[in-house]
């Protein structure tokens, strides 16, 4: 009787290098990857902003205010590439340290909840009965405000916290409750995705298999459910980075984000209306810089979520 | 059906009292007090007396369970109380601006469909040639461009191509006047909102006709109808796009909803005195009453709209049954 597996070669072909993979994704997204070659770009430019950048992001000098693009300044002698505002300081500066607050934002918002949606879901999953039951009905008054008015909620919360705990600066902690503010409405998003991934795969014998063998059950959820439900967490990951810099942006716009005078894109938005009918420049290059971010992250996302999810991929 | 409207709806209860308790006790339950905010809240000199005076006004004296009932039984009566700040009824102050955001949020909706379906159906009826990647890039950028930004280069186009054509730079007016009072005013200064915000939204729409109409135009019965013969544009017009219209008329559903939210934004660049207006001014100005008012107004207006929506699919669509 003859092995059936040892015809001709029962060697599998070596497994594609991750260059050979990498070049397959390319060719396959190529709106993904220009999506992908914008988020690398403003990755480097919130890394290396030191380097990029001759002016001083959170001062200027006032005799500088309104120095036109591409213009040296009369009063200071400096070159302002993208023009000066209102303070004296440098547009083009304030927009590369800008990409520092936003990937900030967007990246720690978008870890942090999609991770917590992720444990919360395949734990509702798993337990089922009561947990399951109670975790949906909290998901469901989370979801049950849109994105921007739970966030906005969130933000005057977090306003009187500040104010009851008598910190010295409250500005410096802005940040991080914008961060709060947008990453809890995305725990419900992302536990729902999750969720119903999961339960398919509590149906399948091996958690059975893991159970009888006495494993604990946040072993099994880490080690056995966490791994197979990678493909919806990654997706809502990379949605959830263009989501919560437009969010943040938009905080910060309304003067409920990011306080003066840390550089963010929609703070500087917000202070170029006052000036609109004179400086139309100052309300172009943060907008430009906003939308391109949003924009690589989005083709980005849409390429990793046709490449994780082939059941999507007929319909775009 | 009717076994099941009545679940649902009585499944919403739950629901928004739950939200209710969230910003109730988001807003209360935190260190830090209503009246330390509003007394204390530019650095300004206050004392123990005063705190007290202004607690007893608000009812903050109450134990927080006396507190939380009153809101929700307030809410239940339709009366949210007085506006912290400017002492009138919460009630009164939002519906002079609910008026105005639902017509611009019903505009932007116009704007957005207008938009959409045209786009969507010229993108798969010519799929993967240049006119499908033009149209799929305007869709893409549509859900990056901020509507607050496109907002602004609307405000500058505007204060150019007048200054142009009548040598004076014009503004679209900040007084709000109801549509059937002066209808030429009222839409030269609600139309464009109604633009920044429409554009953004008709993305998704867009996307969705595309795709829908793709799966559609693929199906037995198109294929019949190109076998008998008939023209390409009465294929696509009457038979195809009907059942392509499903799923889209969900995607705006939702996106109406999320227009309340999202309107937020969208009036602060337009100064537009409308509900989002007013909810970033009570939040703003510490307005507790008015913003619990506020959010739950527009929670509300949400659950709805996903309910009627849920009806609306089954109503289209025979095939999907309720359990």
């Amino acid at each position: 009787m003859t092995d059936a597996t040892s015809v001709d070669d029962d060697v599998l072909p070596p497994p594609p290098t991750i260059w050979k993979r990498m070049w397959s994704f390319v060719k396959k997204q190529p709106l993904g990857t220009a999506g992908l070659m914008l988020v690398v770009i403003f990755v480097l430019m919130a890394i290396f902003a030191d380097f990029l950048t001759t002016h001083d992001p959170e001062s200027g000098e006032f005799f500088d205010q309104f120095t036109r693009p591409g213009q040296v300044s009369d009063a200071s002698g400096l070159f302002f590439l993208l023009g000066a505002d209102e303070f004296g300081r440098d547009v083009f500066t304030r927009i590369i340290y800008g990409a520092r607050t936003a990937l900030f934002v967007g990246i720690s918002c978008a870890l942090i909840g999609s991770f917590i949606g992720l444990i919360l879901g395949v734990a509702s999953a798993y337990f089922g009965g009561w947990t399951d039951t109670i975790l949906q009905r909290i998901m469901d008054i989370l979801m049950a405000f849109p994105l921007i008015i739970l966030a906005l909620t969130i933000v005057i919360a977090s306003r009187a916290l500040l104010q009851g705990l008598e910190v010295e600066n409250p500005n410096d902690y802005s940040i991080y409750f914008v961060i709060a503010a947008i990453t809890i409405p995305f725990i419900p998003k992302c536990a729902r995705v999750v969720r119903s991934s999961a339960l398919a795969i509590r149906e399948i014998p091996f958690i059975d298999a893991a159970r009888a063998n006495g494993f604990s059950h946040s072993r099994i959820i880490m080690r056995h459910m966490v791994p197979n439900v990678m493909a919806p967490f990654l997706i809502m990951l990379t949605a959830f980075v263009g989501q919560a810099i437009l969010l943040e942006a938009s905080l910060s716009f309304l003067g409920l984000g990011v306080q003066e005078p840390t550089p963010a894109w929609g703070l500087m938005l917000r202070s170029s209306q006052e000036f609109i009918r004179d400086e139309a420049f100052l309300a172009i290059y943060p907008g430009l810089a906003i939308t391109l971010a949003v924009f690589g992250f989005n083709l980005f996302g849409d390429a990793v979520r046709d490449a994780l999810d082939p059941r999507l991929r007929s319909q775009n | 059906m009717w076994q099941y409207i009545l679940k649902r709806l009585l499944l919403m209860i739950p629901t928004v009292i739950g939200a209710a308790f969230l910003i109730f006790f988001l807003l209360r339950a935190l260190p830090g007090d209503v009246c330390e905010l509003k007394l204390g809240g530019e650095g300004a000199y206050y004392d123990e007396e005063q705190i007290k005076i202004c607690q007893q006004n608000l009812g903050l004296d109450q134990p927080l369970v006396v507190q939380f009932s009153d809101f929700v039984v307030g809410l239940a009566t339709f009366d949210l109380g007085d506006s912290m700040w400017t002492g009138r009824p919460v009630l009164e102050e939002m519906s002079k601006r609910f008026e105005l955001s639902l017509q611009v949020a019903i505009m932007a909706t116009i704007v957005s469909i207008i938009i959409a379906i045209p786009l969507g159906t010229l993108s798969a009826v010519y799929q993967n040639t240049w006119i499908d990647y033009v149209v799929r890039t305007v869709s893409i950028a549509g859900i990056a461009v901020p509507s607050f930004w496109l907002g602004i280069l609307i405000i500058l186009a505007i204060l150019s191509i007048s200054e142009v054509f009548t040598g004076s730079r014009w503004l679209p007016p900040l007084d709000y006047r109801p549509l059937w009072e002066d209808p030429m005013y009222n839409l030269s200064m609600l139309l464009w909102p109604a633009i920044a915000t429409g554009y953004r939204y008709s993305a998704v729409a867009t996307r969705m006709t595309r795709s829908s109409l793709l799966e559609v135009l693929r199906e037995d019965y198109v294929r019949t109808a190109r076998a008998k013969g008939m023209v390409e544009k009465v294929i696509v017009n009457r038979h195809a796009l009907k059942n392509a219209m499903l799923p889209v008329v969900t995607v705006i559903g939702i996106e109406f909803a999320f227009l309340m939210g999202g309107l937020v934004v969208t009036e602060q660049v337009f100064n537009l005195n409308g509900l989002g207006r007013l909810l970033v001014d009570s939040v703003t100005f510490n307005d507790y009453t008015m913003t619990q008012g506020i959010v739950m107004t527009i929670v509300l207006v949400f659950v709805l709209t996903n309910f009627v929506i849920d009806l609306l699919y089954a109503w289209l669509d025979p095939r999907i049954r309720y359990s």
